[in-house]
This record gives structure tokens, C-alpha cells and sequence, in this order.
């Protein structure tokens, strides 16, 4: 997808479980018009973190949600992002 | 109590029928002044039944707090043995317990804490064989289990058996809880609907965990489960919470019930038990293969290599040829034989310092540093790779073979198996 000017500048919100793959951070700021774009975009600058959010299709892995304010996210791809969006992900942990 | 719901069939009535003696009438004083709870809402939670699945980092608030609060019979299912490395999370267990089975200080601590409170105990693997026949005729479930298999069987054994699970996770510094399976909400296959890739999530025991963390979440565990029972306030069904003690962040997300889901959807597809081990993955040991990927990440120098090696463990590629291991057993006779292998250490320098195979010619390389001390290893030798029980090994072994070092392998089962079968004086953490 190609990326434009005008697309919402939005921040990326990384659990401690996918930090190690980029970078040890604990967001990143992307600009992108869709949540898929945006993780996306994440994918291209990390690519071990691609490989955790993606699986071969291309689709958002099972066990990682997303949420933007606070509402999950079922179809990445068509999701909208507005200006100053905010992108949560949610993978599994299992630890007790 | 007009306004407590029974969301446990049949509790209320149960309850009816008990009475508090005199000295459950001083113990739980503060809790029959308040008219949300009083002598009804006590005596509820005497008729309770709660089972704890895992008496460690979660179970151990939550069974402490459940017992302290008078609910009446307590069921906790484990079968691992206390450990050190326990010490620092799961307070049902003491210094004095290492060795012991966790059930029996388990069962020690809440009957000095609460004796009104019956405990039963299931000293055994949760399996898809015997989960259904264990998980029956309690009235909430706690997870406080440590593994996907564990959490996708608990979550559908209480679907198929009509219970609440109360879910507590933990990472590092981070928690989530929930409460799933009740009427309307969601299950743990709704938000979670697969299982991450083999070792693509590391285990508290790769990764390590703040040690107050499961105190935070596994009592917010104790809170919903003590609600369900009492039929008050509002449960975290249909809600998320994610908790960040680093930030000291605690934040809601909203999660529905997934009318697709295979075991509580509109059409389930799972309506029995299913191997949990193989749906996730889990064939062996080297399953764990990449949870050391944020390990190595962690330190400060070659965290992209770390990370970059994290990635190969998450393509859900198992461990490799057989050729890429090796027992210990076999490296005993190797070593025995005077045919020493290059012996790679690639845990961090505290383990190295619990425990390490250094009178065996090993040297310390923390899987971190590995990229950058290629160097150090020639390509035509054999090169013996271990880490604590296996996973972080395996990464290395597949990073050093892509590198062309064709001779790597594996010590299965890490240096726990060496302490195990070679050398039961070595410590063990």
C-alpha cells in the first residue's frame, strides 16, 4: 500500500513479550491510513517482529489482538486509523 | 443481599443450608459488617468450591486469599515439587519447603492461615484424559496454570462443563486477567483463538518475572472469583485487563464472545477435549525452541542479533535433525571417550554462576553476545551447545548452523537434564 503524507500519524503500543524484536521498544509512531498498514509498517523496520505478528499469509497471527481505544479489532486490514490513534497489541502470555 | 444475582447455579440455595459457628463468627467480622457480604454472603462462601489450576506464582495469592475469606473447600491440582527459583512469587511455599510437593505446603499454609477451610489436592498433570473428571462439581475454576496447553484445556474443559474461569497470565512485568466461560461472555478461544507459534512467547522461567507481579494479578483473581461467588459487583467478563507494574498502568480493553468460536460459538466444532499438547504445537522438548529470543534480546550489546534469532525460533520450526542434538548421556561417553566437543554455554552469567559444566572444558557465551563471537568457534569442529533445559540451545544451535557451522547441536534438556542424570549433586535452579 502505498503511503502518502496525508496519512494519520498514529503510535504503536508494544507488549514486553514483542519489545525484544524491536528494539526493546515500547512504541513506535508509524504513519498509516488502516491498523494493517500500521503493523505493516512496524514489520518493515523490525522484521523479527514481522515474523511475530504475521504468519505465512501475510494475516495477523491468532494470538495477537488488537485494540485501538480500548475496542478489539477484527478485520486489520479494513480498520480505519484516525490522527493520534492509538494501536494496542495483545498477544498471548501464559505465565502463572 | 437483594441485590447479589446468583451466577452459580444452585449456590445460593447450598448456602442456605449452612450455619457459622462462633469462631467463623469472629474470624470473618469485617466481612459480616458489610452489608454486601453479612452473614448470607459468608455463608455462600462456605458453600463455595473454588479449584486453583497451578499452586505457584498465581495460585499462591489467590488460594491464600480465597482461603483467608472463608471459602469453604478449596481444590488445588499440581504436581511439581518446590523449587529456589519459587521462592522469590509463590508464597504458599517457604525455604524450609524446597524439595517438598508443592500440594503439601500448599495444603500447610492455608489450613494455618484458615483451619474452617477444607482443601483437596490433585497431585497430577492436568491432561485431556483426566481434566473433565477433575474440573467437575466445582463452582469457579483459577487458572493459574504456566503453559498454552495447560490454558487452552482449562479454558475448554469449563466451557463443556459450564463453569467460570477466573484467568490471570503473567510476563516480566506485565499481567492480564479475565473472567471466562459465564452465560453472554466470552472464552479464552475468542480472544485468543490459536495458540502462539511454538516459543514464540517466552516462559516466565526464559523470560523471568517480577516477582510481585503474580501477587498483583493472581489477587485481582481472588477479587472476581470472591464476586462470582457472592453474586456482586461487576465481574471482568467481557473485559480485559492488562496490567503494567512497570508503568503501574492498569487498563481495560473490551473483548465479546466470538459467535464462531470452535467450543462456545453459536456451531462449536471442539464439544470434547482434544490433544492440547499437539494443538499447540508442543510434539517435545525442544517445542520450547525460541523463548529465548527475548533473552538474548534483553542485553545491551547484539540485541537485533538476539532478536533476529528470536524471529528463526518463531517461524515454528521445530528443532531440526536428529543430528542437532544430543543426550546427556551421550556427551558423558564423548567427554569420557577424550572426544571433547567445543562446550557452549549461552546462558546468562548469574546461571552460569548457579551452576556450569566448566571442569568439563565449557565456556560462557550468553546467546546475545553469540553473533558477535562467531570468531570464537571453528566451523569443522563439533560444537556442543546447552542452556538450562534446552530452548535457548536449540535457537543457537539453528542460528549456528544458518552460519555455517554445520557441526552445532544440542544438549537436550539443557543443563537441568545433566544435574538430573549425570551429576544429582549439581545445583539446580
Amino acid at each position: 500500500m502505498e503511503e502518502t503524507a496525508a496519512a494519520p500519524r498514529v503510535t504503536v503500543k508494544l507488549p514486553a513479550s514483542l519489545r525484544p524484536h524491536a528494539e526493546g521498544r515500547q512504541e513506535a509512531r508509524v504513519e498509516a491510513s488502516s491498523v494493517g498498514e500500521a503493523l505493516r509498517r512496524l514489520a518493515e523496520r523490525h522484521a523479527a517482529l514481522g515474523t511475530h505478528l504475521f504468519d505465512d499469509a501475510g494475516r495477523v497471527r491468532g494470538h495477537v489482538n488488537v485494540f485501538v481505544g480500548g475496542r478489539r479489532v477484527d478485520d486489520p486490514a479494513s480498520e480505519a486509523l484516525g490522527e493520534g490513534d492509538e494501536v494496542r497489541l495483545v498477544p498471548s502470555i501464559a505465565g502463572g | 443481599m437483594a441485590d447479589a444475582e446468583e451466577r452459580i447455579p444452585g449456590l445460593f440455595g447450598r448456602a442456605a443450608g449452612l450455619e457459622l459457628g462462633t469462631d467463623e463468627l469472629r474470624r470473618y467480622g469485617r466481612h459480616l459488617s458489610m452489608p454486601e457480604v453479612g452473614e448470607e454472603g459468608q455463608k455462600r462462601l462456605k458453600a463455595a468450591r473454588v479449584l486453583l489450576v497451578g499452586a505457584g506464582g498465581l495460585g499462591s495469592p489467590a488460594a491464600m486469599y480465597l482461603g483467608a475469606a472463608g471459602v469453604g473447600t478449596l481444590g488445588l491440582v499440581d504436581f511439581d515439587e518446590v523449587d529456589f527459583s519459587n521462592l522469590h512469587r509463590q508464597l504458599l511455599h517457604g525455604t524450609a519447603d524446597v524439595g517438598r510437593p508443592k500440594l503439601d505446603s500448599a495444603r500447610e499454609r492455608l489450613l494455618d492461615l484458615n483451619p474452617e477451610v477444607s482443601v483437596e489436592t490433585f497431585e497430577t498433570r492436568l491432561t485431556s484424559e483426566n481434566a473433565l473428571e477433575v474440573l467437575d462439581g466445582w463452582d469457579v475454576v483459577v487458572d493459574g496454570s504456566d503453559n498454552f496447553p495447560t490454558r487452552y484445556l482449562v479454558n475448554d474443559a469449563c466451557v463443556l462443563l459450564g463453569i467460570p474461569n477466573v484467568w490471570g497470565a503473567i510476563f516480566r512485568f506485565e499481567g492480564q486477567a479475565s473472567v471466562f466461560g459465564v452465560p453472554g461472555g466470552p472464552c479464552y478461544r475468542c480472544i485468543f483463538r490459536e495458540p502462539p507459534p511454538p516459543g514464540a512467547v517466552p516462559s516466565c522461567a526464559e523470560a523471568g518475572v517480577l516477582g510481585i507481579l503474580p501477587g498483583l494479578v493472581g489477587t485481582i483473581q481472588a477479587a472476581e472469583a470472591v464476586k462470582l461467588v457472592l453474586g456482586l459487583g461487576r465481574t471482568l467478563a467481557g473485559r480485559l485487563l492488562l496490567v503494567d507494574a512497570l508503568e503501574m498502568d492498569f487498563r481495560e480493553v473490551e473483548i465479546a464472545r466470538d459467535p464462531e468460536c470452535p467450543v462456545c460459538g453459536d456451531e462449536p466444532t471442539v464439544t470434547e477435549l482434544i490433544d492440547y499438547e499437539a494443538f499447540c504445537g508442543m510434539p517435545g522438548e525442544e517445542a520450547a525452541a525460541g523463548s529465548a529470543g527475548a533473552v538474548g534480546a534483553d542485553a545491551a550489546s547484539g540485541a537485533e542479533a538476539g532478536a533476529a534469532i528470536g524471529g528463526a525460533g518463531a517461524s515454528g520450526d521445530g528443532a531440526g535433525e536428529t543430528s542437532d542434538r544430543i543426550t546427556v548421556w551421550q556427551l558423558r561417553e564423548k567427554l569420557d571417550d577424550g572426544e571433547a566437543p567445543d562446550l557452549v554455554d549461552v546462558r546468562e552469567p548469574f546461571e552460569w554462576r548457579i551452576c556450569n559444566l566448566e571442569e568439563e572444558g565449557a565456556r560462557l557465551v550468553p546467546l546475545s553476545q553469540l553473533p558477535g563471537r562467531l570468531d570464537e568457534l571453528d566451523e569443522d569442529r563439533e560444537i556442543v551447545v546447552y542452556c538450562h533445559t534446552g530452548s535457548r540451545s536449540a535457537l543457537a544451535v539453528r542460528y549456528l548452523r544458518q552460519e555455517g557451522f554445520g557441526r552445532a547441536r544440542n544438549l537436550m534438556g539443557g543443563i537441568a537434564a545433566w544435574a538430573e542424570e549425570i551429576d544429582p549433586d549439581m545445583p539446580t535452579y
